[in-house]
Parts: C-alpha cells; structure tokens; sequence
C-alpha cells in the first residue's frame, strides 16, 4: 500500500524575514510622505517668519530720516534691533530664532547737477533650510526699499 | 495524517502579529500625529499670511488712521483710506476687529457696509499699536502700525494647540 507523505511544514526562518523585509520596503515610501510633508510645513513657515524679519526692517529704514547714523552706507548684521517710537513704545524687531541671519546694505546714488540723491536699502535674511546652524546657510530672501533726500 | 495548527501555534502567531502590528501602528500613528499637526500649522500659516497681507494693503492706502489712539494697544483697529486710485476723493473707513476666533474686516464705503471674516474657526488673538517717527531735524512724521498677529488651531483638530505668530511694522506711504 502506497503512503502519501503529506508532513506538516511551517515557514523557514528565511521566508519570515523576506516577508518581514517587503513589509518595511513597502512601509518607506509612507514614512517618507509623512517626513516630507513636515519638511514642506518647516521650509513655507521659514519663507513667512524671514519674509516678517525682512520686511519690518526696511519698514523701519525708510521710515528713518536720509542723514539718520542707522543709514550709513554699507552692509551691517542687524538681528537685534530695539527701537523706540516718538510716542516711547519700544518695538522689538529682533530676530528671536537663532537660525535666521538678517543683513542691512546701503548704497547711494547722487547724480551731477540734479538735487536730488537715494538710498538703495537692502535688507537680506539668509538661513539654512535644514535648520542646522552649521550647515551653511542655503536660503536667502532680499528686499528693497529707495530713499529720496 | 492530516494535521492542524495546535492551540500553542495559534496563540504565538497570535502574538508575533500583534507584536509586528503594535509598531508599525505606533510608527503609523506618530507619523499621523505628524502630519496633522504639519497641516493644521500650515493651516494657520496660510491664514496668518492672508489676513496680514489685506491689513498690509488696506494700510498702504490709509491717510488718516483713526484707531487705536497714540500709546494704546487695541485689539480693534480703525482707518480711512482711499478705495480706487482712477476716481479722485473715493474714501472708505476700515475696521479690523478680533472676535477670539476670526478677525472680521468691515469697509465702509458710500454708506454700504463690507464685512469679513477671517482666521475663521481658528483661535486668534490680534493687536493693533500706533507708531509714529518724527524726524527730529525735519519735524516730519511717519505712521504705521506694530500688529502682533497669533493664529492658532483649536485642540480638536489638531490634538494640541499648534501657534502660528507674526509680528509686523507696516508704515503708511501717503501720509
């Protein structure tokens, strides 16, 4: 009388971990979404707050008088910067994250025989997209500001 | 002989599954906590740059700014400005008022009233400061305002209370 052989016969140890590795390749691509996403979020919130920093300065400088000390012409690091109004408010315009760089350039332009001369304001905020203060800065947003006399 | 699976085997199968499926439901819901609170920021974001963009348009058109009074921080504030730059003396009166959970925006203009809402649904708070530069050789002066804008979302959307803050100088030009 012929015997079938059926034996009983779980999975090898090899299967598990081929099985166990297909569900991790398969899981990367979901994790990465997550990551970029938070990325996305991290680099349009630093466009907002350098876009903040560089706007409230040169608000302030075209504010300011052509002959003030604070124009003098050339480029200054300004990341702290406390000004009073007429009136004594104090305005805090300092950068409080540590990442972002804020940079002020002057230059001015008078023309022979015409009255008038300008300054060209520009106020730069550079900072490093993955936020590593180490890393060298690899975004800069600029915006300028003409000031007659 | 046929052969099934042993109570035994069942059970540690049982909790192999378990085991795998416990972290990859924790890595799942970190990440998922992650995303929200990314989203519902951006949320916030989106709304914060909005609103303080049509504050900033409204005050580069204003020539008289009418509140909140010189040294007073106000959660309203109030100005005229000019409405369409082709038809002379058109004027209008702008309110922004903060109602804790959206900023509504009201144009008044040829006795008509315009209202918006914005930051809707999203817990707001907004203040308004008069600022003023006089030029000390000149005697000339420069207004604007010093807004302290947050935007933040409500705990059941995003689980915690995600803030977003802007602060802004914006100085008028036509006056």
């Amino acid at each position: 009388m012929q015997q079938i052989s059926n034996p009983s016969r779980g999975f090898s140890l090899t299967e598990i971990m081929v099985a166990c590795l297909a569900l991790g390749i398969m899981l990367i691509p979901v994790f990465m979404m997550f990551s970029q996403g938070s990325a996305g979020t991290t680099k349009n919130r630093n466009d907002i707050l350098a876009q903040q920093h560089a706007s409230n300065l040169l608000a302030y400088a075209t504010s300011m008088n052509y002959d003030d000390t604070f124009l003098k012409t050339g480029s200054q690091e300004v990341n702290e910067k406390k000004v009073n109004s007429s009136d004594g408010t104090e305005i805090d315009l300092s950068i409080s994250e540590d990442i972002f760089k804020r940079s002020m350039e002057i230059k001015e332009y008078t023309f022979p025989g015409f009255t008038y001369a300008y300054k060209l304001i520009t106020v730069s905020v550079k900072w490093s997209q993955t936020g590593d203060k180490k890393t060298e800065n690899n975004r800069e947003i600029k915006i300028s500001g003409l000031l007659n006399k | 002989m046929k052969k099934g699976l042993t109570l035994i085997e069942i059970c540690i199968g049982v909790v192999i599954v378990s085991l795998l499926m416990v972290t990859i439901m924790k890595l799942l819901g970190t990440g998922m906590s992650g995303s929200q609170k990314g989203l519902s920021h951006l949320a916030n974001m989106e709304a914060a740059s909005i609103l303080m963009s049509q504050i900033e348009y409204d005050l580069m058109r204003a020539y008289e700014l009418t509140d909140p009074p010189v040294g007073e921080k106000s959660i309203s504030a109030r100005w005229k400005m000019l409405t369409d730059e082709t038809i002379p003396d058109t004027t209008a009166t702008v309110t922004y008022q903060n109602l804790d959970e959206a900023v509504k925006r009201t144009l008044i203009e040829d006795g008509s009233t315009l209202e918006h809402t914005y930051c809707r649904g999203l817990k707001t708070v907004i203040s308004f400061e008069k600022v003023r530069f006089t030029d000390p050789k000149t005697g000339g002066e420069k207004q604007g305002l010093w807004i302290n804008l947050s935007v933040a979302s409500p705990k059941k959307i995003s689980g915690e209370t995600e803030k977003f803050e802007l602060k802004r100088l914006i100085m008028c030009k036509n006056f």
